[in-house]
């Protein structure tokens, strides 16, 4: 009776009181950190992330264009990287995106009055699965580096494009081939494209009178062909949206046109090059 | 007893409390610290949208294009710094209608700021740009460009008489005018008098003119607006005194439908080489005249090299009646008379010997197409068909260009083509053109002549197509007076503060065509 007289039962919730503030104000911190600071921290990681497949994708036209213009057997590797890993503590924000090698993505048409010349076209597309920043793609379609995401497209790289004479046209364009089982590769990682130049072929085809091209990109392509020496030319054209791309169509005076059509076999090649 | 082991025990009790409490708050302390230094030593996050955005100037609009990212809200503000004054817009207020639909400025789309040169860009060659989110009150996007405004400036120079005489006062009209959207600022026009023209007076409309240096800095001219300037200067003397060496490449094959007009040919050359009005008789021109056609494939000197003066000009005059009965008749040798003339106009001992420094003028004056195969070192060739004579006619000339160091600023190779007449293949005009005339391009005087389109030619290297002898024979004063009596006067734009696009009216150029 005495000790419960000398120790009041008040002297004794002092110190579970301050724990539980204590406990209370980490769980406020913590969840502020979780719910206001990781998600601007992941999408900035994201948004990193995705400049860096940027510049991967850059190389990996650089790459296809060298093969294209040296015409040799030769093979050149690239790499991609494939998602964001978690952060450090928290243990959140890995994410995981897809690399698919597409085949007949892509129709390029030309014809004149008589002829018509079509050929379709693989394209490597990259498709980013981003948990907090927008969604992005890239893809490289028939030689051109196009950024894909929710509300349009741009060309980041154009196909070879150049006018001689005022009229005639050279152009080229890049097919991309695979075989069945190296044409996908998803998650997270690093992952390597090996790329073999395969063949290349000319033709020429005089007073060419439309480009048509199905695409998925036509505002890219649009830019494309806006950003070409067309304009400086003595041709006379328009660019249309058809039902499926774009069509370039040409009138007046016409010119001749030397399209450059260069094979490339592309593999995401985990292990398949051992 | 008691009371005072009561007060002990609460003193322990009491002490117990504090260290505890201490000891707690040195634990949060230590855990808010740990804390604190894992999370705010870390970058602070951007809360700012994270988008790409790329800015050009084309064609005097500021073109800013989204090109990746999130997307930004049409409230965005825009702060433009030009021209010394700060100008905010929306970005709702530059998008297009379509761009706008979606309630957003989403990737590809543009925002086109057309830019107004109201101001001296050449005191504010700066702009600077910046993109603000409202929401996070961040920057987004900055930048600094120099301005390059384009413009279309041209200019127009006439004269009150394109055919003085010696001693004449000309006028010399000069238009500068603005034909773009905005003010055409820092325009400097070259118009430097040649030596046989002395400046008398000019007057002016707008900036200052230093006949000295040629120079007319004209100022600002204002949107559609010109600048004027008139000059008067006195024709004093005429190009007799440069040397030259003066080729005539006569074609005497026997494409001539008759005799006679080789003939006409000849009096229509000795006419104008006798007349000191049209050819100089000053010491200061060798004349050469080779025929080709002659021993079927071959190409022979008929006159020179000799120095033209008051002397011997009847002398020569003669030569040329005598050559009226000396055609040729054979085939189409071209290439022979251009290694034939090489040789003789390098080995000339006339004005100390040759110096690729002297003027060299070559007129080519032939009926058909080239049809012999000639070879370097022989004035004597095969026959062969036209494809074949024609390019080996075109790797003489080069070779003759080349031989004697001819150079584009007072050289030339003219050429004046007869109708061969019906019978005859239609001479390649395309050939003589491109690859015959030199320098290129070359001036086509051809046709209608009626209306003397490109004629007088505004430079040298020039082709000439005429329908007959008889009219080549009356021409022939005006072709030497182009090659021997023209003063070329030229009006063109030096420099400018902004880009010009359109260059085909930069320049100006006038012949003046003078008697004695």
């Amino acid at each position: 009776m005495l000790v419960r007289k000398i120790i009041r039962p008040e002297d004794g919730l002092v110190g579970i009181v301050v724990t539980v503030l204590i406990i209370g104000l980490i769980v406020v911190i913590t969840g502020i950190l979780q719910t206001v600071y990781v998600p601007q921290w992941l999408e900035q990681k994201e948004a990193d992330h995705m400049y860096i497949v940027s510049y991967q994708f850059a190389q990996l036209k650089n790459s296809l264009d060298l093969l294209s213009v040296i015409e040799q057997k030769n093979a050149i590797s690239t790499y991609i990287t494939l998602g964001t890993s978690e952060i450090p503590i928290f243990g959140t924000g890995r994410t995981y995106d897809d690399l698919n090698i597409l085949t007949d993505n892509c129709d390029i048409k030309i014809s004149n009055d008589t002829d018509s010349y079509s050929f379709s076209l693989g394209t490597i597309r990259y498709s980013a699965e981003n948990s907090y920043f927008v969604d992005q793609s890239y893809i490289f379609e028939a030689g051109a580096l196009i950024l894909d995401q929710s509300g349009g497209n741009i060309l980041n790289g154009k196909p070879f494009f150049s006018i001689t004479n005022f009229t005639n046209v050279s152009f080229t364009i890049i097919n991309i081939s695979s075989f069945e089982g190296k044409k996908n590769a998803g998650g997270y990682g690093t992952y390597s494209l090996y790329m073999e130049y395969m063949d290349s072929n000319y033709y020429t085809i005089n007073d060419f009178r439309f480009i048509n091209i199905t695409t998925d990109y036509r505002n890219a392509w649009r830019i494309f062909f806006n950003g070409t020496s067309l304009k400086y030319s003595l041709l006379d054209y328009e660019i249309k949206d058809t039902d499926f791309g774009i069509s370039v169509e040409f009138t007046g005076s016409l010119g001749n046109l030397i399209l450059k059509v260069s094979e490339i076999s592309v593999q995401i090649a985990p292990g398949w090059i051992e | 007893m008691n009371r005072i082991n009561l007060r002990k025990l609460r003193a322990k009790l009491a002490v117990s409390e504090i260290i505890g409490t201490v000891l707690l708050l040195g634990i949060a302390t230590s855990c808010l610290s740990i804390i604190y230094f894992n999370v705010l030593s870390n970058p602070a996050p951007n809360p700012a949208p994270i988008v790409e955005i790329s800015g050009t100037i084309e064609e005097n609009q500021l073109i800013l294009m989204h090109r990746g990212g999130e997307p930004l809200d049409l409230d965005t503000d825009f702060v433009l710094n030009i021209g010394g004054k700060s100008l905010s817009f929306k970005v709702e207020d530059f998008l297009d209608s379509s761009s706008k639909e979606d309630g957003v400025w989403s990737i590809g789309e543009k925002i086109i700021y057309p830019i107004e040169y109201d101001f001296d860009y050449s005191e504010y060659p700066d702009l600077k740009v910046n993109i603000i989110d409202d929401f996070s009150n961040s920057i987004v996007m900055t930048g600094i460009t120099k301005i390059h405004p384009t413009c279309d400036v041209g200019v127009s120079l006439t004269v009150d008489q394109l055919y003085p005489k010696r001693y004449d006062y000309v006028v010399f009209n000069l238009t500068v005018t603005n034909y773009w959207n905005i003010n055409a600022s820092g325009a400097i026009i070259e118009f430097l008098l040649p030596e046989a023209l002395s400046y008398v007076n000019s007057s002016i409309n707008q900036g200052s003119y230093n006949s000295s240096n040629g120079l007319w800095d004209v100022g600002t001219i204002n949107v559609g607006c010109y600048a004027t300037l008139n000059i008067v200067a006195k024709v004093e003397e005429l190009y007799y005194n440069e040397t030259t060496q003066f080729v005539v490449f006569l074609d005497g094959s026997k494409t001539y439908p008759i005799a006679s007009s080789w003939q006409l040919m000849c009096n229509g050359l000795a006419h104008a080489i006798s007349n000191e009005e049209v050819f100089p008789h000053d010491d200061s021109v060798e004349l050469t005249i080779i025929q080709f056609g002659v021993d079927d494939v071959c190409a022979r000197v008929e006159i020179g090299p000799i120095v033209v003066n008051e002397t011997n000009d009847q002398s020569i005059n003669n030569k040329i009646n005598v050559l009226k009965g000396k055609q040729g008749q054979g085939r189409i040798s071209m290439a022979s008379a251009f290694y034939l003339g090489d040789d003789t106009v390098a080995e000339s001992e006339n004005f100390g010997g040759f110096n690729p420094d002297y003027k060299q003028v070559i007129l080519l004056v032939t009926h058909g197409n080239a049809n012999v195969i000639s070879n370097l070192g022989s004035y004597c060739g095969t026959a062969s068909n036209e494809t074949l004579g024609k390019n080996s006619a075109a790797i003489a000339r080069d070779y003759f260009l080349d031989s004697l160091k001819m150079t584009e600023d007072k050289d030339e190779i003219d050429v004046i083509a007869v109708d061969p007449g019906p019978s005859n293949t239609p001479i390649d005009e395309q050939f003589l053109n491109e690859k015959i005339v030199w320098p290129q391009p070359s001036y086509n005087g051809t046709p209608p002549p009626e209306d003397d389109l490109g004629w007088p030619p505004a430079g040298t290297g020039w082709y000439r197509y005429v329908e007959s002898w008889d009219e080549f024979s009356d021409s022939i004063d005006g072709f030497f007076r182009t090659i021997f009596n023209s003063i070329t006067v030229i009006m063109k734009i030096k420099s400018t503060a902004f880009l010009d696009p359109i260059i085909v009216n930069d320049e100006s150029v006038l012949v003046l065509k003078v008697s004695p």
